[in-house]
């Protein structure tokens, strides 16, 4: 089930990405291209566009020159609802739930893509509505079973700890059953602990349903472990990309997180913004 | 959360969603049923009272699922009505048309009337939206006033449902209740499906709803929709019960009534709007009866007693936003959460 993308090698393509706030130029002349099933690493100091790139990817951002192609279909133009239908999900850097609502209808939002019963249907409810509803309603206890959260699913969210929001968005992301997954940030926040089950739950999604997803994040022990491949950027544009051992290792990618940090574990320290 | 007796488990998925999801829930509806079935009894010359009451929930309703479940603002829910009340006073009169027709076209026509206004609704949000209403309802009381209510009002036939005229309290609460009971449902429905979860997350965080595929602008018509259609219907049966209507009772105190209503009863209760709506309506009987008794025995009163009606929901309102946000629902809730642990209070 879920939005099939068409069976061709390369899930996405940007090409020569350009978008600019007020003469601040976040993206700048972007292009790289994400392989079905692969796991795309996107790594950089704060501020250096990379939230920026997911938030042209799902249509919140509108570049000012560029293409996106999602499967072979131009998606450049398309509005937010129409790519999420399309199949890309994604969680944000600051957890956007649904604060006054549960986990599980936090979780069963995801489904609504799917769901097809109309306000007549809806409102009668009794029959085919409830049936549907209850089938998604199954499809989302197993995402329920897959992150573990069984115990908090009837809990409203702003009551739940930081670390099992996060899972609970990464679950809303899932039940929408993407054919790609945009992560900005995942682990940030999260203890030690609640890492490595994030980590666990990334790979096990690449290895065992081959989702392409592009990941961001400051954490390079488990960026270096997880990723196919890494970009790195700085001031909007790409100054590297190739394998993790690789990237580790380029000049330019030192350079640009020494500017004001002295590692490049434990993430940059230039100043940025925070948005969506 | 909600507590629930000992030992009463939840089984399967659809039980968890069900509407009145344990045995003791069902007996506490049966019995409100058996008491509504028979309020014309128990209530005797008082029925109009919950002929008013009934009236006003079906409209609040629309509010609830347009402010407390897709979080969208309106102050021209009164105009809503009058697109129904006079709808349904054209159909009958000038189309000749039967009353069990021309309520659902009262509906239908709010329905049109309300996705047109809930458009600038994708672009306008808030306090804005508020006053692009407003404006709304002022220009709908104008429409009125210069097209077909000229002094005096419009006056609406008695219901004919079948071969049976409907004349009096009771024979009309039995035509009302069917309605009340009916969009009652059908909205509690609504909220526990697809819809609902659609509007609640449009309203919790807008731009992530539309990171789920939800197109913003389809919702927020359809709550404005919806809500008119409750309006609409509401104002038909206003009229018909009535029988006769004025721009004046759909003004902007309507409106403001309207949202008084779902606060004081539960912004995100499905108990909230008739609760409100029985709040409201027996307080304004209550003080009609009891200011001009006050103003008797003290005649200084007489200047502060014109406005006391909106001066004792304002300090209503104002109380329930500090203390009880979650309105009257909340307090039922919690009092009957209290009756259940009781006497083990803690
Ligand atoms: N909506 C916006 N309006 C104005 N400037 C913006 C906006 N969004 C991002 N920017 C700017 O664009 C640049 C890139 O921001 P972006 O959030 O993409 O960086 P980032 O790489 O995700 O950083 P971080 O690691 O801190 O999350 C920053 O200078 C930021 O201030
Ligand atoms: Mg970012």
């Amino acid at each position: 089930m879920g939005p099939e993308l068409p069976l061709v090698d390369t899930v996405l393509t940007v090409e020569r990405l350009t978008l600019s706030f007020a003469g601040l130029v976040a993206i700048d002349g972007l292009s790289f291209s994400l392989r079905a099933g692969e796991l795309l690493g996107i790594i950089g100091p704060n501020g250096a566009g990379k939230t920026s790139v997911l938030n042209c990817i799902n249509g919140f951002y509108h570049p000012q020159s560029g293409r996106i192609h999602l499967g072979g279909r131009e998606i450049t133009h398309q509005p937010p609802h129409v790519r999420a239908r399309l199949g890309i999900g994604r969680t944000f850097q600051n957890i956007a739930l649904y604060p006054a609502m549960s986990a599980l209808a936090n979780i069963m939002s995801g489904r609504l893509i799917h769901m097809r019963s109309g306000v007549l249907a809806g409102g009668l409810y009794w029959g085919p509505a409830e049936r549907e509803f209850l089938r998604h309603r199954a499809r989302v206890e197993e995402i329920i079973d897959f992150l573990e959260i069984e115990a908090h699913r009837n809990h409203r969210v702003a009551e739940l700890p930081y670390g099992i929001q996060k899972k609970v968005e990464l679950g809303r992301a899932l039940a929408m059953a993407p054919g790609l997954l945009l992560l900005d940030e995942p682990m940030a926040g999260m203890s030690a602990e609640e890492k490595a089950d994030m980590a666990r739950y990334i790979l096990e999604l690449r290895e065992v349903r081959g989702l392409p997803m592009i990941l961001i994040e400051h954490d390079m022990g488990v960026i270096m472990d997880l990723c196919d491949r890494l970009i790195c950027m700085d001031y909007g544009k790409k100054i590297a990309e190739g394998p993790p051992q690789e990237i580790q290792h380029h000049a330019d990618v030192i350079r640009a997180y020494l500017g004001e940090d002295h590692a490049v574990v434990g993430g940059g320290g230039r100043g940025g913004g925070e948005e969506a | 959360m909600s507590v629930r007796p000992a030992g009463d488990f939840k089984t399967s998925y659809a039980r968890d969603m069900a509407l009145l999801d344990i045995r003791f829930h069902r007996a506490g509806f049966g019995l409100l049923l058996l008491v509504l079935g028979l309020a014309p009894l128990l209530l005797g010359r008082y029925l109009f009272l919950l002929n008013a009451i009934g009236i006003f929930a079906v409209g609040a309703i629309g509010v609830s699922l347009l402010t407390g479940f897709a979080g969208q603002i309106s102050l021209g829910h009164a105009a809503f009505m009058a697109v129904g009340a006079y709808t349904s006073w054209l159909a009958t009169t000038r189309f000749g048309l039967p009353f069990l027709v021309a309520l659902p076209l009262s509906g239908v026509a709010a329905f049109v009337v309300g996705a047109v206004v809930g458009l600038p609704s994708l672009r306008i949000k808030g306090l804005y939206l508020a006053i692009a209403t407003l404006a709304f309802q002022f220009i709908t009381e104008y429409v009125i006033i210069h097209t077909v209510g000229g002094s005096g009002g419009n006056v609406v036939p008695a219901p004919r449902v079948g071969g049976l005229q409907i004349r009096g309290e009771t024979q009309f609460y039995f035509l009302l209740l069917p309605v009340w009971l009916i969009g009652g449902i059908f909205a509690a429905n609504l909220i526990r499906g697809r819809v609902g979860l659609a509007l609640m997350a449009v309203r919790d965080r807008d731009y992530a709803a539309q990171v789920l595929g939800i197109n913003l602008l389809y919702y927020k018509v359809l709550a404005f929709a919806l809500a008119a259609f409750y309006a609409g219907i509401a104002g038909s049966l206003f009229a018909h019960y009535n029988r006769v209507i004025s721009s004046e009772h759909f003004s902007i105190i309507t409106s403001i009534d309207y949202i008084a209503m779902i606060v004081i009863g539960g912004l995100t209760s499905l108990w909230g709007p008739h609760l409100g709506a029985a709040f409201v309506i027996l307080l304004s009987q209550v003080l009609k009866i009891v200011t001009p008794a006050v103003v008797a025995l003290v005649p200084a009163f007489g200047k502060a007693a014109t406005s006391v009606r909106e001066i004792a929901f304002g300090a209503m309102l104002i109380g329930l936003l500090i203390w009880e946000p979650g309105g009257l629902a909340m307090l039922l809730r919690k009092f009957k959460r209290y009756l259940d642990l009781w006497p083990f209070t803690y």
